[in-house]
């Protein structure tokens, strides 16, 4: 069938592979130089330089018969005989062909990859010559939105992406459609649309990603002031909106006379002990109702909307295939699970399911573009740009969200993908600026208002902030992860809603009597942050005796002592520390949507706090101790408590997720204290040592472990010395399953899918030569030959399969089916003595599938990522069973 | 079918109940608010006066206020305004606010709806068609995919209702199956998001 010429049978070419072959033998002439000249001519420098990348393709007696292949047909025809063609066959049949259309670019394109890599020639030449020969790429007329077929260079689910397949099918797509732009102004239109398809597309996901993020914030203040009480004249409004007129603050309900708390909802008044009774019940109910309505939607809707999502986007990230993980309905789960169990008072935070959630966005919103849709790797560029945004609304952060994205969650981050981020989180951002849920002036969370200097010794409490921070966050990893593995192995992970209910309830009672546990964490945290103004009366934690200092002719008031409040109040502190560490240990991981960096920080800043103050009474009472004098202004104030909640905020935060420089820029965004970066620096420093010292893994690395994602990790460094040959398949005394290239039957092929399980299968020379073909995956050899059967005639049982492209000689019994096609003819090879180091590098910094081990040029086995993951396992004494993979 | 047309009934009734009671609030609400806000629709300015600075030794009055510091004075007799005043000023949209928060309780409420009747009728409505629509199952998947292009255009009709219908169906029951799958990974199995 190789032998069609095209023109001719593009109608009747029922059995669906003309076009490819049609591709692939335009792709011989123009890179054999018999014909093509206009072509090359365009580009002048490809002629001297396409033979070494031709040479394993290229077979003469191909040439002439495809000289009838017009370069320039006209675009309108050629997507009309692709429908015509896609109307007589059935979706199946159309959507092989696009399959192996796919993955013959993959095999034209990779084998331009592994010349490039070995630097044969300069890359300019292949790359036009490839161009070139793209103009009789017929099929590709059909990669419109319309004729929209599933499934195409899709993967399994539980599978990891082959990001080298992937990026070699995007650019060949994009150099066609930069080649057919200059036939009319419709391709025009149509490559200038694809060309900004990718800014269109973040630009929506921003936009979307702002709204949500706008009304979850709105919805869940609402919902989470619903526990105290209830604005009755509007019932829309929060406490602090229903009181807009008058004055109001944290700790005093008194003088709004428009919110009605409960008690007064049934009559009762507002003080005493039957109200605060009835007030701490209907408390208890509401969070009950909240955390039992979002447990439930979880589980009955959308399952894998539970828990704080990143651990899973960065394992998405890194290339692997979770259906429906990214999907509408987790989209729409997770934000409205996410306002319910935020304001059912779980000590959990809205910031991580941000980022799951804008990655939804970015999921849903790439399948309105083709170019991102349809392609694993190239989608998952904007989902880093998703990431992004979902940090930039979650704090306001927009550089912060980008840095994040960088650090933390992707895996694959080139320069394209950074500015793309860039622009998403400030999209986002400024979307979320204008439906102002925050409800001041500042777009960002904790806005800070001080610009006090600090000096130079408060570095010493800062890094020791730093330390504390690793220790608590490394405590706390350590505990939730033994938590986590009781819930996973024992019979508490089969009650995930009374799980749920349970540790509300008792929140819910714990909480409610402590005002700093009751209150929001987000209010507790800017409460901690913020400094005490002179008149503040009303926060215990500003129970200060004021000095009036008169100086000239102004006076100042400064605060200094501490009063009776303050001591209270640091008591109360202590005991939500505990509180709030135990709680979160024990949150993180139940089965609704719950973040994680909301609880660090207030962790953080409760510490903070409290060594603020200390070091302030330590300033006060002893002003001329030689690391003060000079610095110190008599009776003046000079330490900042509130700057100290903040270091030590970053400082938590940086032991549990073991971030840098996100972190920094996320705090400093987040509170717009620019002045205090080197605090700030050095605290998240300072906190990564003792956090790395004590524990290897971050929080989300750890759950990555826990679960047993296929997670390879760039940043840990492979340091045993074994070699390729150890960690192939087969094993010593276990034969290789492969195919040879012309001699096994239809029947054969078949008995070997059924009777083995791998995900794709060498293709040698012959069974007594084993040297190496290529490499045939196990789903494309299903589709070709359920393909085969169906639509070739005279194919049976019997029917040889033929990898080559020359037919044996012997022509008794039925015809034989080619499969060059499906055939990757580039696959990766290393030697058996190839060390471990290099492989997993490879398999790191080429996102491989993987990689074929031969010996003296002969095939010895396979080494796939599932391999590699295992053995690292093994080699970190882990059990290598748990890896999750199909 | 006939769970399905049930079901549409019953979840038809409860949207009006959600659309009466939403307006009828609404409407309360707005009556009563509007004196008080007269201009709830665009975003109100909002003084939040804290500081009130008694100072014993300065020779300005004892007695000083915040609050209406920025309101116009129209007698003598008031305190006067404290010198160390900190006035705040935040802006938010309130119809924004009410619009947000009802959608919010809308989705909340269709959402748990539906949850119900996923829960309490459908196993028993499931239960008393699946004998005959599971025999169906195959046929139909034949009429969809074979039948749109050839038959006649009032057989069409009846066809493509019955086809969304089925198609519905089978969405949803593919979904079923998928949120199905991921139960089992995350509730039984427990390989994935512990």
């Amino acid at each position: 069938m190789e032998k069609f010429p095209l023109k001719g049978n593009r109608e009747i070419a029922a059995e669906g592979n003309s076009y490819i072959t049609a591709y692939q033998s335009v792709l011989k002439k123009s890179n054999g130089h018999t014909a093509g000249e206009t072509s090359n001519s365009d580009h002048p420098l490809a002629a001297p330089s396409s033979s070494a990348a031709t040479t394993s393709l290229t077979t003469p007696e191909d040439d002439d018969e495809m000289i009838d292949i017009t370069p320039r047909s006209s675009p309108g025809e050629v997507s009309n005989h692709f429908n015509t063609y896609s109307r007589t066959s059935t979706a199946d049949n159309s959507d092989m062909e696009r399959e192996r259309g796919d993955y013959l670019h993959h095999q034209q394109q990779s084998v331009s990859n592994s010349h490039q890599n070995q630097r044969t020639h300069q890359h300019v030449p292949t790359h036009s010559a490839f161009g070139d020969s793209l103009d009789g790429l017929s099929f590709y007329g059909s990669t419109e939105p319309h004729d929209d077929i599933p499934g195409i260079g899709q993967y399994d689910d539980f599978h990891t992406i082959d990001w080298q397949r992937d990026i070699a099918r995007d650019r060949m797509r994009h150099r066609y459609i930069v080649k057919k732009r200059q036939d009319s102004l419709w391709d025009l239109v149509k490559g200038a649309h694809d060309a900004w398809s990718g800014w269109l597309c973040v630009l929506l996901v921003g936009i979307a990603a702002g709204c949500v993020a706008g009304m979850v914030d709105i919805g869940a203040s609402w919902m989470s002031d619903l526990k105290h009480g209830i604005c009755p004249q509007a019932f829309w409004f929060n406490r602090e909106q229903c009181c807009w007129p008058s004055k109001q603050s944290v700790f005093e309900e008194g003088n709004c006379s428009t919110w009605k708390t409960w008690p007064q909802v049934f009559g009762l008044s507002r003080e005493g002990t039957g109200a605060y009774i009835v007030s701490y019940i209907w408390y208890v109910l509401w969070a009950l109702l909240f955390a039992a309505l979002s447990a439930s939607l979880v589980r009955m809707f959308a399952p894998y909307a539970c828990g704080s999502g990143i651990p899973e986007i960065k394992t998405i990230l890194s290339g692997f295939i979770i259906r429906g993980y990214l999907g509408k309905w987790t989209l729409l789960i997770k934000s409205v699970g996410l306002m319910l169990s935020v304001s059912a008072g779980l000590t959990l935070g809205k910031e991580g399911p941000m980022v799951h959630i804008a990655s939804c966005i970015g999921n849903i919103f790439s399948h309105l573009f083709p170019k991102y849709g349809r392609n694993e790797a190239k989608k998952r560029e904007i989902l880093s740009a998703a990431a992004a945004a979902g940090v930039s609304v979650a704090f306001g952060a927009p550089i912060g969200g980008v840095l994040f994205s960088l650090e933390e969650v992707s895996y694959y981050f080139p320069l394209k993908t950074l500015w793309r981020s860039f622009f998403c989180a400030l999209i986002a951002a400024f979307v979320l600026r204008s439906l102002t849920p925050f409800g001041n002036e500042h777009s960002v969370l904790f806005f800070v208002e001080y610009n006090q200097p600090w000096i130079f010794f408060e570095l010493i409490p800062f890094v020791f902030l730093g330390i504390m921070g690793g220790i608590i966050g490394t405590l706390f990893i350590k505990a939730n992860l033994w938590w986590c593995r009781f819930r996973k192995f024992s019979k508490l992970g089969q009650y995930p809603v009374m799980e749920v209910l349970v540790v509300t309830l008792v929140t819910g009672i714990i909480c409610y009597p402590n005002p700093f546990t009751r209150m929001n964490m987000n209010e507790l945290i800017y409460l901690l942050f913020s400094q005490c103004s002179p008149g503040d009366v009303s926060n215990p934690l500003c129970d200060y005796t004021r000095m009036n200092i008169t100086n000239g002719a102004s006076s100042s008031i400064e605060v200094t002592q501490l009063g009776p409040g303050v001591y209270r109040a640091i008591g109360l502190l202590i005991l939500t520390f505990f509180l709030k560490l135990a709680l979160t240990v024990f949150t993180f991981g139940m089965k609704v949507p719950a973040g994680l960096f909301i609880p660090s920080l207030l962790l953080g800043a409760i510490m903070g706090r409290i060594v603020g103050i200390a070091v302030e009474q330590f300033a006060y009472s002893y002003p001329n101790v030689w690391f003060f004098t000079g610095e110190c202004v008599q009776g003046n104030n000079l330490i900042t408590p509130g700057l100290y909640a903040m270091v030590g905020a970053a400082a938590t935060l940086g032991g549990v997720t073991r971030m840098t420089v996100s972190l920094v820029v996320i705090m400093f965004e987040l509170t717009g204290g620019v002045g205090y970066i080197v605090p700030l620096m050095a605290a998240a420093m300072a906190s990564k040592w003792v956090g790395d010292a004590l524990g290897r893994q971050g929080i989300y690395d750890a759950h990555i472990a826990l679960n047993g994602y296929p997670f390879l990790d760039s940043k840990e460094e492979f340091a045993h010395t074994t070699l390729a040959a150890d960690v192939m398949q087969p094993k010593r005394n276990e034969t290789l399953n492969v195919i040879t290239q012309d001699s096994m039957t239809v029947d054969d092929i078949e008995t070997l899918l059924k009777e083995t399980e791998h995900n794709g299968y060498p293709v040698v020379v012959s069974r007594e030569n084993q040297y190496l073909v290529g490499f045939v995956l196990r789903r494309d050899l299903n589709l070709a030959l359920g393909n085969a059967k169906r639509f070739v005639e005279g194919i049976n049982g019997q029917s040889v399969v033929l990898f080559t492209s020359t037919a044996p000689a012997q022509n008794l019994g039925p015809p034989p089916l080619k499969l060059k096609k499906i055939l990757d003819m580039a696959p990766i090879t290393v030697t058996d003595q190839t060390p471990m180091e290099t492989v997993v590098d490879m398999f790191r910094k080429l996102g491989l599938r993987q990689t074929l081990v031969t010996h003296n040029g002969r095939l010895l086995g396979v080494i796939t990522k599932k391999d590699v993951l295992r053995h690292v396992k093994q080699m970190d004494n882990e059990d290598p069973n748990t890896v999750l993979f199909n | 079918m006939e769970y399905k047309r049930l079901f549409l009934f019953t979840l038809l009734l409860a949207i009006c109940f959600l659309i009466g009671v939403t307006w009828a609030d609404t409407n309360n609400a707005t009556n009563k608010v509007e004196p008080q806000k007269p201009t709830t629709a665009t975003p109100l300015p909002k003084v939040l006066s804290t500081g009130i600075a008694p100072s014993p030794n300065s020779t300005t009055a004892p007695k000083c206020v915040c609050d209406g510091a920025l309101l116009p004075r129209l007698g003598e007799n008031e305190l006067e305004i404290c010198p160390e005043c900190k006035c705040k000023h935040e802006a938010r949209n309130t119809t924004l606010i009410k619009v947000v928060v009802i959608i919010v309780i809308w989705i909340i409420s269709i959402l748990v709806i539906y949850m119900l009747f996923l829960m309490c009728l459908d196993p028993l409505l499931n239960k008393r068609v699946k004998a005959n629509y599971q025999e169906h199952t195959n046929e139909d998947d034949d009429t969809t995919s074979a039948s749109p292009p050839m038959s006649s255009s009032a057989n069409q009709e009846l066809n493509s209702r019955a086809n969304v219908l089925n198609r519905v169906g089978h969405q949803q029951d593919k979904w079923k199956r998928q949120v199905r799958e991921q139960r089992r990974h995350i509730y039984d199995r427990r390989t994935m998001l512990n």
